[in-house]
């Protein structure tokens, strides 16, 4: 097999272990933490949840650049073949593509895997742009609504939502609308200018794309707490803005009621197909008052992006030396 | 496509067509054309390959009346903006769609009257012990 071929399987392999090393040590890290991020405010929540999830993509790339960069010399000393480069494979202390023969049925497995990841991430691109071109079909259906920034949809069914990722908008029903009092839409608008203003549809996207790294039940956990933590954001900055947060609960129930009224009479409309919010914990959170952020979250991030960084780095030095001496030896 | 479910999305001629046709109820490719000249105006050859898209897209029913086919909607306004809604959300997969929506709260039936009545009924005992 060519070199590049060899190159791109044993990356395709790194990066896989790399992945599954990170979904461990987030996986790990989030059942140490489940308790104590109950106690955290919800901005500090979404925050630690973003890292745990954006972690074994950190790690897979972390050991890639301890794969490949002439970090080796450091692990000279050892002697395993820096020194006497006479086996045919290029020098570890200089910077060069892993030159090992990989025996073809692991060269097989990297390439396949590589190959059913690309598969998947086109996949869900193409998931994801039919959605925004479903998506200008709704602008287009909406009118703007008079002196106010969000667009009415005409449907009696109550709901509304903010979409789009790069300039988000609001859609309102006409149902939600005339149901609502002023002020209770206006904590409807003020809560979805919060996600457009955070860009949380974009991080939304990502935490769902990263969240398929994980095993699946650390990954559906990890999605549904760090969306629970952008809602309960959006709710505490609304309730400050509105200076009172018993209204906002009451808002929320309010909204609830009408869904529920609705999702009874027309099964397969909208609000069966969105997400369900923790609603009992955000009332709750909401009658509870501000949580102060639990004072430690930084220094837990820190520790935890430390942590995969050596022991990334440290794997990845030892790995690079292991790779090319053990490999062509099975190999051969 | 799951059955009963139309092709989307729509351009801006397709949404155009379809405005008219349910103001109208029902119109042949000329009326259509006629119906459109006041914004950009379109060739009949564009307005009639906008109706056969919309029909093969299975929006539009048509009949033939005499020499000419007479197309009709075979969705109301609303229905179609909520297909175009579930959609959405579908192709994002059913249950994680906030990564393109954010909505301020949806249940989906999941919480009971129960538990909104006890939720109420909290807001309203902590709003009648604050001091007045």
């Amino acid at each position: 097999m060519s070199g590049w071929i060899h190159a791109a399987s044993s990356y395709a392999l790194l990066l896989t272990v790399g992945v599954i090393f990170g979904a461990l040590l987030s996986g790990f890290a989030f059942g140490r933490l489940k308790s104590r991020l109950a106690q955290t405010g919800p901005t500090a929540r979404a925050r630690l949840l973003f890292v745990l999830l954006l972690l074994p993509i950190f790690v897979a790339l972390a050991l890639a650049v301890a794969f490949s960069a002439p970090l080796a010399y450091f692990d000279a000393g050892h002697g395993w073949h820096c020194g006497g480069d006479t086996d045919g494979y290029a020098a570890l202390c200089q910077w060069h593509a892993p030159q090992v023969v990989l025996p073809g049925w692991l060269a097989l497995t990297g390439l396949s895997l590589g190959l059913l990841a690309v598969a998947a991430s086109l996949f869900g691109v193409r998931r994801f742009v039919s959605a925004l071109d479903k998506l200008k079909t709704l602008q287009r259906m909406a009118q703007p609504a008079e002196r106010s920034d969000y667009f009415r949809l005409e449907t009696s069914n109550p709901f509304g939502f903010a979409a789009g990722l790069k300039r988000g908008q609001i859609f309102v029903s006409r149902g939600l609308e005339n149901s609502l009092s002023a002020g209770e839409l206006e904590i409807v608008l003020a809560h979805e200018r919060v996600h457009i203003r955070r860009h949380d549809i974009l991080f939304g996207l990502a935490v769902q794309a990263l969240s398929y790294l994980m095993w699946p039940e650390t990954g559906r956990s990890l999605r549904a707490q760090w969306r629970l933590a952008i809602e309960q954001r959006c709710d505490e900055t609304v309730a400050e803005h509105v200076g009172d947060r018993l209204r906002v609960a009451a808002c929320l129930v309010t909204v609830a009621r009408l869904q529920k009224g609705c999702s009874a009479q027309h099964n397969n409309v909208v609000a069966c197909h969105l997400i369900d919010s923790d609603l009992t914990t955000r009332v709750e959170s909401l009658l509870a008052g501000p949580v102060c952020s639990y004072p430690r979250v930084s220094v837990w991030i820190a520790g935890i992006v430390a942590f995969a960084s050596a022991s990334s780095l440290a794997i990845g030095v030892k790995l690079h030396h292991w790779t090319e001496w053990l490999l062509p030896v099975v190999g051969h | 496509m799951a059955k009963g479910q139309v092709s989307l999305p729509l351009g801006d001629l397709e949404i155009a067509v379809m405005e008219h046709l349910w103001c109208a109820g029902s119109a042949d490719v000329k009326a259509t054309y006629e119906a459109l000249q006041g914004d950009a105006p379109r060739s009949l050859n564009t307005v009639q390959s906008t109706l056969e898209r919309l029909a093969r897209k299975g929006l539009l029913s048509r009949q033939k009346h005499s020499r000419a086919y007479v197309y009709s909607p075979r969705l109301s306004r609303e229905d179609l903006l909520l297909q175009t809604t579930s959609q959405i959300a579908e192709s994002l997969g059913a249950n994680n769609s906030n990564a393109l929506l954010a909505a301020f709260l949806n249940l989906a039936g999941k919480e009971d009257d129960d538990s909104l009545d006890r939720l109420q009924r909290l807001i309203d005992e902590r709003r009648n012990s604050e001091p007045k």
